[in-house]
């Protein structure tokens, strides 16, 4: 009894744990599904640990290493697999690429995260375990091997959940842990007998009322006392592990914002429709998009753009310099970060709550610093001056229109006047934002020399270069890396592995670096596109939804400040571009004149134009590169496993209601299941032998059973120790046949047909 | 009182209390609470159910040979409060341990518990006292206490059914009659009248003779005929290359003790030592081979002068490992008072063997692979072929 309650809770456990991961990990469109491959691996590893139990310990580990190495492979590197399944030149080149970002995604990413393939293995490889260790417990194993590792599980995943779980989740992990508590007690020796009482009559050696008591007050317990205590325990804790820490730490301690662009890759690809914050904003702004900002980078050391010193500060007066004001009135959802969204260049905040009025900063960038991290329901109040760009100054020279404006005024393609621009004041530490690693790659300012030709103001260069990166492809499904090397390759080297096509990552870290070769101040700047418009009774409301996560890039430019632009080609049209802004594609303008060198527009690759990508194909998906679909080998191993794992407890079944006929006295239920378990193990009847004549040939133990059953099946057809007959002939199988004989009969199917 | 999982949950709930502490999760917090109620719930269930039992235990069967199984049943009586989750343990310490479980005994409740235990090998066990351990059902906290008394179980040395007995031509073992015993034991035959010992059977007082000569008579009866004979077991530990040769010859003398008892034989038996020891009772025979042990010192030829004072009749089985000079120089001393001398030799040497053979001696030595019994139905049936040869 007590072993039949352990399996039921070590499924519940790992049923705990499927649904918990639903949590932590999304599903990425384009990849495999986790939610079909981590049961799969459950299955796995449980029929691993039963197929090979008739073999010594070392056998059976390597058994489970060669299946997890397998399915490790084929999930992360199958393109790289040779026959499918063997190891080729670049497996552990890209299953170390893969460990290594999936490491990135768990060392910083803000669950739920994204289930890249590598972690989806690691999960699978986690879950496979869990699946191992429940079989060895129903197979004879330690009874906790079955639900002590689906809990740690669960509270590692409890853990990394940075959203707080609901009241149920409490409730369900409460109620396995104390029914696991009690299946594990061990309170009954294994092998212990049962006492008699005075009437000969064996007396219960456990009992389940008591055990589910004990597991009722536990529950109770578990859940009045946590909640008792947890008034005295800091809230998120004493450590504030949680931070995500972009700034400070990262692989190899280098120093990099990548928890930044982990979060960012993990919500952009998720395409999630989770609320990230809702906002109301008082009016649309005119001008530029209304971008929220969330983070600013401003350092490239040559392999990772991150945040230098943002010279956080009090919100002081307001001061607008006759800007408009925007007011936005934010309830966060789903954001958990040190940084408040706001939209341009916060002037004020407002909050009802006591942490954010006391602890919150702007820097000199316009992000919003806290001390603390966001919650959900945390709600602020940002007026923030509305930063006007003007085209036509920007557009103007000392001597009128610059030439590419002038050639589109000339062309009718807009209608633009030269116009003066008030000055404005350059920031100190300006030249910061020039800064290079000086082993720059000088291929990357060849390309931004190359594309900017005949350009002749920066506004001019950055439009070009905007327009040129927003001609590549789109696609989340890249590897990650933004290094001078791979920049260069991915702008460069058309046999590259992702060439000129990335996400907003990649865009806004190239334009950043190539409008400094060119001697243009840039920063990178995280934050979301502007969000959906949503009507409701509240009025209209700006949801920004995780799939919102966006980079672009600012770039300084005498008489406006920095100016925002947007140089990815998001497929969405979520994002909006300087180039739309002027008017016109400033590659469509012949700027020959200027530099004959310059390439002919023609020839320049166009949106969605891709057919000058030596050696792509880019499929049906137009676009956007196609991403990996569940592989087709994994449904089919999963199903096989399903299949397999079904012929064993199909026969227990059918064992089962053997018993009970048999209980009864019906003797061809004992024959039937004990010729069953000959056939599958080989041994099986022949057509023209009597069932005396085939016992008679297997062992003289098989006699009794056999002339009872010629009894029952031409005279009476009940005999009263039918069952007594069933026990004696599996005692003979036991003793005729290994384990290893008995397991892989358990597994034939032939008597099933 | 904490079980060593109780201990293990305990240290948990501290470990899973500091996560919380640490990292504020509040689940974590529910994990250590489950854990701490456990714990001290479990605590609280042993200290409210102490037990209280009486147990009692009975040894189905006086002897059991080594190799047999002896029966165990346990009476127990709960005297407190309503017990759950006790499981009873009693040991044969160097056998094996038995356990039951209840899930509940309920208050003046009895019942009882039987199990068998394999015997091997002999020697004298200790069985119990029982162990009474009541459990919470969580498997954290237990009491334990001892309950019953102590026994005692014998196990025997392993016999092998023998038949027959090698016999030298012109002798007949079983008929060579011992003089006529005048000891107390008497026989079923008047033989002579004597004067009244005291502990001399008062029934058996001839009152005519004791009337016409005024002292209490006795009368004596005639000893049957009845065959003797003396089992020697060569304990010296150099004639025994390993325990396993040891052991052997033991259960090769309990063997022949055997047979030569239930064939009617007054059985004495000699360890080496200056006496020999009457084998009165089967039992007695056998407690004395389930406990004997080889020894380092011990010299045979002294003691077997003293011993050879026989009256030239009966049977010597001399039980040893493998047969030496000195075992032959007590057997040529003991050959004028057992001319009937079998010599059973658990370890194969053929050319003492010979020697022995010279000397009148049967020789009964199993190869490897063979049994006493085997190898004694060969020695037997060897001496009735030399007999029908010589006659």
């Amino acid at each position: 009894m007590a072993g039949r309650l352990g399996r039921i809770v070590g499924l519940a456990a790992i049923l705990l744990v499927l649904l918990r991961l639903g949590r932590v990990l999304e599903t990425v469109v384009d990849t495999p599904d986790w939610r079909l491959l981590v049961p799969v691996a459950v299955v796995g590893g449980a029929l691993v640990t039963w197929a090979t139990a008739p073999f010594r310990p070392g056998t059976r580990l390597l058994a489970h290493g060669v299946g997890l190495m397998l399915m490790i492979l084929r999930i992360v590197a199958p393109e790289t697999l040779d026959q499918g399944f063997l190891p080729g030149d670049g497996t552990a080149e890209a299953l170390v690429d893969e460990v290594s970002y999936a490491i990135e995604i768990l060392r910083f990413g803000a669950p739920p995260v994204l289930a890249v393939d590598a972690l989806v293995a690691l999960t699978a490889m986690a879950t496979w375990c869990l699946g191992a260790g429940w079989a060895w417990s129903v197979s004879g194993g330690p009874a906790g091997a079955g639900t002590v590792p689906a809990l740690g599980f669960y509270l590692y995943l409890a853990v990394v959940d940075r959203a707080p779980a609901a009241t149920r989740w409490n409730l369900a992990f409460a109620v396995v842990a104390a029914l696991s508590l009690v299946a594990t007690s061990g309170v009954v020796p294994p092998g212990a007998g049962r006492l008699r009482s005075t009437d000969h009559r064996p007396l219960p050696r456990w009992q389940v009322a008591p055990a589910l008591a004990a597991a009722g007050v536990l529950v109770t317990v578990g859940l009045g006392g946590s909640g008792a205590v947890a008034s005295v325990m800091p809230e998120g804790g004493a450590v504030a592990w949680r931070s995500p820490g972009g700034e400070g730490t990262g692989v190899g301690g280098s120093g990099f914002a990548g928890s930044r662009f982990a979060d960012l890759r993990q919500s952009i690809v998720s395409r999630s429709d989770e609320p990230v914050f809702v906002a109301s904003v008082s009016s649309t702004p005119t001008g530029p998009a209304a971008y929220w900002r969330l983070l600013t980078l401003d350092v490239y050391d040559g392999t990772r753009w991150s945040a230098g010193d943002a010279g956080f500060r009090d919100f002081a007066e307001p001061s607008t310099d006759g800007e408009d004001l925007v007011r936005q009135t934010i309830r966060v959802g789903s954001l958990r970060d040190d940084r408040l969204p706001s939209l341009f260049r916060p002037v004020t905040l407002a909050s009802e709550d006591r942490v954010l009025r006391s602890g919150v900063s702007v820097g000199a960038d316009g992000t919003i610093g806290l001390s603390a991290l966001t919650d959900e329901d945390l709600t602020y109040r940002v007026d923030s001056a509305v930063p006007g760009v003007d085209i036509a100054a920007l557009a103007s020279t000392d001597t009128g229109l610059s030439p590419l404006f002038a050639e589109a005024e000339e062309q009718g393609r807009i209608s633009i006047s030269a116009t003066d621009s008030a000055p404005v004041e350059e920031p100190p530490g300006l030249g910061g934002f020039l800064a290079l690693p000086t082993d720059l790659d000088p291929a990357l300012e060849d390309v931004a020399r190359e594309t900017t030709a005949g350009a002749t103001t920066d506004f001019e260069r950055a439009l070009l270069l905007e327009g040129f990166l927003r001609g590549f492809t789109y696609s989340t499904n890249v590897s990650t890396g933004h290094t001078t090397l791979d920049m260069v390759d991915w702008l460069t080297e058309a046999d590259s592995v992702n060439f000129r096509t990335g996400y907003c990552e990649q865009f806004a870290a190239t334009m950043g670096v190539l409008a400094r070769t060119l001697g243009i101040p840039s920063r990178v700047v995280i934050g979301f596109t502007p969000g959906e418009q949503v009507d409701t009774s509240d009025g209209l409301l700006t949801v920004v939804r995780e799939r919102n996560a966006h980079a672009w890039v600012e770039l300084w430019l005498e008489g406006q400040g920095w100016v925002a632009f947007d140089p990815t080609p998001r497929g969405d049209v979520a994002t909006s571009s300087m180039v739309n802004m002027v008017g016109f594609d400033p590659g469509e303008i012949d700027l020959a004149a200027n530099d004959p060198g310059i390439p002919d527009p023609a020839d320049q690759p166009q949106p969605g134009d891709l057919s000058f990508l030596p050696g792509t194909d880019l499929g049906p998906g137009g676009g956007v590169a196609p991403g990996t679909a569940l592989p087709r080998w994994l449904a089919v191993a999963g199903l096989v496993c399903l299949a397999a794992a079904g012929i064993p407890i199909w026969k227990r079944r059918r064992s089962r209601r053997r018993r009970r006929h048999a209980a009864g006295g019906d003797m061809t239920a004992v024959w039937a299941e004990i010729t069953d378990r000959l056939v599958d193990l080989g041994d099986g009847p022949m057509a023209h032998q009597t069932p005396i004549e085939f016992a008679a040939g297997l062992s003289p133990r098989l006699a009794p059973m056999a002339h009872a059953y010629a009894s029952a099946l031409y005279g009476e057809r009940r005999i009263a120790n039918a069952a007594s007959h069933l026990h004696v002939a599996e005692a003979w199988l036991e003793d005729a046949y290994d384990r290893r004989q008995r397991t892989l009969a358990a597994f034939n199917p032939r008597s099933l047909r | 009182m904490l079980t060593e999982r109780g201990w293990l949950a305990s240290a948990s709930t501290l470990v899973l209390t500091v996560l919380w502490y640490m990292v504020g999760e509040r689940e974590l917090g529910v994990a250590a609470s489950i854990l701490a109620g456990a714990v001290v719930f479990s605590l609280l269930w042993v200290w409210v159910n102490r037990p209280r039992l009486t147990v009692s235990r009975q040894l189905a069967g006086t002897g059991v040979h080594e190799g047999d199984h002896a029966g165990v049943i346990l009476h127990l009586r709960n005297d407190g409060r309503r017990l759950r989750q006790l499981v009873l343990t009693d040991e044969v310490r160097g056998l094996g341990t038995a356990e039951f479980a209840a899930a509940s005994i309920g208050p003046g409740e009895e019942a009882s518990a039987t199990y068998r235990v394999m015997c091997r090998p002999r020697g004298l066990y200790t069985v119990g006292p029982s162990r009474l351990r009541s459990a919470d059902p969580l498997g954290l906290a237990a009491r334990q206490v001892p309950a019953g008394r102590r026994d005692a179980l014998i196990v025997y040395p392993a016999v092998e059914p023998l038949d027959g007995l090698p016999s030298a031509p012109g002798r007949t073992m079983t008929v060579s009659a011992s003089r006529p015993d005048h000891g107390q034991r008497g026989g079923e035959d008047f033989y002579t009248l004597r004067e009244y010992h005291r502990g001399d059977d008062l029934r058996r007082v001839h009152w005519p003779s004791s009337a016409h000569r005024d002292r209490l008579m006795i009368r004596q009866l005639e000893t049957p005929w009845q065959a003797r004979a003396v089992v020697f077991l060569d304990l010296r530990q150099s004639a025994y290359p390993d325990s396993p040769a040891f052991e052997r010859a033991v259960s090769g003398a309990a063997s022949v003790l055997r047979h030569l008892i239930d064939g009617g034989f007054a059985v004495d038996i000699w360890w080496g030592g200056s006496d020999i020891e009457s084998a009165s009772t089967y039992h007695e025979a056998m407690t004395r081979l389930a406990i004997v042990e080889p020894s380092a010192v011990m010299g045979l030829a002294a003691t077997a002068v003293k011993v050879g004072r026989g009256d030239g009749s009966g049977l010597l089985v001399a039980v040893t490992g493998r047969p030496d000079q000195e075992l032959a120089d007590v057997g040529r001393l003991l050959a004028r008072s057992y001319p009937n001398t079998v010599l059973m030799a658990s370890v194969p040497d053929t050319e003492e063997f010979a020697r022995f053979r010279r000397t009148g001696a049967h020789v009964v030595a199993p190869d490897p692979g063979q049994t006493w019994a085997e190898a004694w139905a060969r020695t037997v049936r060897g001496t009735w072929q030399a007999a029908s040869v010589g006659s």
